[in-house]
C-alpha cells in the first residue's frame, strides 16, 4: 500500500464527502486521517489515504467525483506516517480581540521568528466582531516560553489583542 | 463586556475586615446575578470592580450535584482539585460572541471569606465546581477563551441567551 494526500476544494453542497469516500473505498483504499471545513461557503478537505497504485491512478479514480461536484482536486504521494498528529501540539497560542487586518500575520510572524511550527490553526469571528484564534504549535527545542509569551503579548497589545501562550493539557487517565 | 480591559486585569485581594464599600460591591454582584435569568455566577470585574469577589448560585440547577446555594466568596482560593477532569461547553455574560469547550477539574475545595466576614470552606463538584472555577478565572483576568485548546472547541453564537 502507498500513502497519498488528497486535497479537494469547491462550493459546498451535500454529498461531497460521501462521493469521495465511496470512490476511495471502491479501489480498496483506507482513510488514515482527515480534515474538512467550510469557510465562506467553500468546502475544503484534506485526506491522507492508503491505497494500492500510484498518484495518477488515484487521481483518475477521483476525477469523476471532482467533475460532478466541480471540485479542485490535487493528489500527492505522502510520506508514510501511521498517524500524523502524534505528540506534536505541545503549546497553544490563544489570541482574541476586535477584528481588524493584520492579527494572524502578526502572531504567525512572531511564531515563525521563534522557529515554532504551526501544526493547526483556526479562528472564529463572533457576531460582535470579536476575532478569536488558536494556534497549536510545536516550539523549537530550548525555546524560552516566558520570553516568547511576553513577545507575543507585546506585539498583540498594539493591535488590541489579548494573547496567551500555554502548554496544551494532556490528561493521562 | 469584552473587550473592556477590566476583564483582562488581575484583581486585588479585598482588605479585611470587610468594609461598607466591599459589601456594596457584593450586593451589586448579587443584584446583577438576579437580573439575568438563569445566571449561576458572576465575578466582580464583570461589573467593573477589580477586587477578588464572586457570587455563585447553582440552586436547583439540573446539572448541580453539590449545591451550596447563594454565596458570596471574598478572596476565594482553590485549595485542592480532584484528579478527574471533565470537558464542558461554557458561555459567559461578558463574552457573548462565543461558547467553548473547556476542560476543568470535576471537584474542588475552595476557601473564602463570606459576606458575614466568617471563613468558609466549600467542597464543590460537577456543575458548581465548574461555576466556581470559571468565576475565579475572572479574578485573574482569564476568560474561558484562555482555557480553550483548539479553534474547533469554540462556537460562535448570535447572542447571549
Amino acid at each position: 500500500m502507498n500513502q497519498f494526500a488528497i486535497a479537494a476544494m469547491g462550493t459546498d453542497r451535500p454529498g461531497i464527502v460521501a462521493a469521495v469516500g465511496e470512490a476511495i473505498l471502491g479501489v480498496g483504499g483506507n482513510i488514515d486521517d482527515s480534515s474538512m471545513t467550510i469557510l465562506g461557503g467553500h468546502f475544503a478537505m484534506l485526506l491522507v489515504v492508503q491505497v494500492e497504485g500510484d498518484a495518477d491512478q488515484l487521481e483518475s479514480t477521483l476525477r469523476p467525483v471532482a467533475e460532478k461536484f466541480e471540485l479542485m482536486l490535487e493528489v500527492r504521494t505522502a510520506a508514510m506516517h501511521p498517524f500524523s498528529d502524534v505528540d506534536r501540539d505541545d503549546y497553544v497560542v490563544a489570541a482574541y480581540g476586535p477584528d481588524k487586518p493584520g492579527l494572524v500575520s502578526t502572531i504567525s510572524r512572531v511564531l515563525a521568528g521563534a522557529d515554532a511550527n504551526i501544526n493547526d490553526f483556526g479562528s472564529r469571528l463572533g457576531a460582535d466582531h470579536t476575532f478569536a484564534m488558536w494556534f497549536n504549535v510545536s516550539l523549537a527545542e530550548g525555546t524560552d516560553t516566558a520570553a516568547l509569551g511576553e513577545q507575543l503579548r507585546a506585539e498583540g497589545r498594539d493591535l488590541g489583542l489579548d494573547i496567551r501562550l500555554y502548554r496544551a493539557e494532556v490528561e493521562d487517565l | 463586556m469584552y473587550p473592556d480591559a477590566r476583564l483582562k486585569t488581575e484583581c486585588d485581594p479585598v482588605e479585611l475586615p470587610l468594609d461598607d464599600a466591599t459589601r456594596a460591591i457584593a450586593r451589586d454582584l448579587l443584584d446583577t446575578m438576579d437580573s439575568f435569568p438563569g445566571c449561576v455566577g458572576i465575578a466582580a470585574p464583570q461589573i467593573g470592580a477589580l477586587v477578588r469577589i464572586v457570587a455563585i448560585d447553582v440552586s436547583g440547577h439540573k446539572k448541580a450535584v453539590s449545591d451550596h446555594g447563594r454565596r458570596v466568596l471574598v478572596n476565594p482560593v482553590i485549595v485542592s482539585r480532584g484528579a478527574e477532569r471533565v470537558k464542558m461547553r461554557e458561555g459567559c455574560l461578558s463574552i457573548p460572541d462565543f461558547t467553548g469547550n473547556v476542560t476543568r477539574a470535576e471537584s474542588i475545595v475552595v476557601e473564602a471569606v463570606g459576606l458575614d466576614g466568617a471563613p468558609q470552606r466549600l467542597e464543590c463538584d460537577a456543575y458548581e465546581a465548574r461555576v466556581v472555577l470559571h468565576e475565579l478565572d475572572h479574578l485573574d483576568g482569564l476568560l474561558f477563551l484562555d482555557r480553550v485548546q483548539h479553534a474547533r472547541d469554540v462556537f460562535p453564537r448570535k447572542r447571549y441567551q
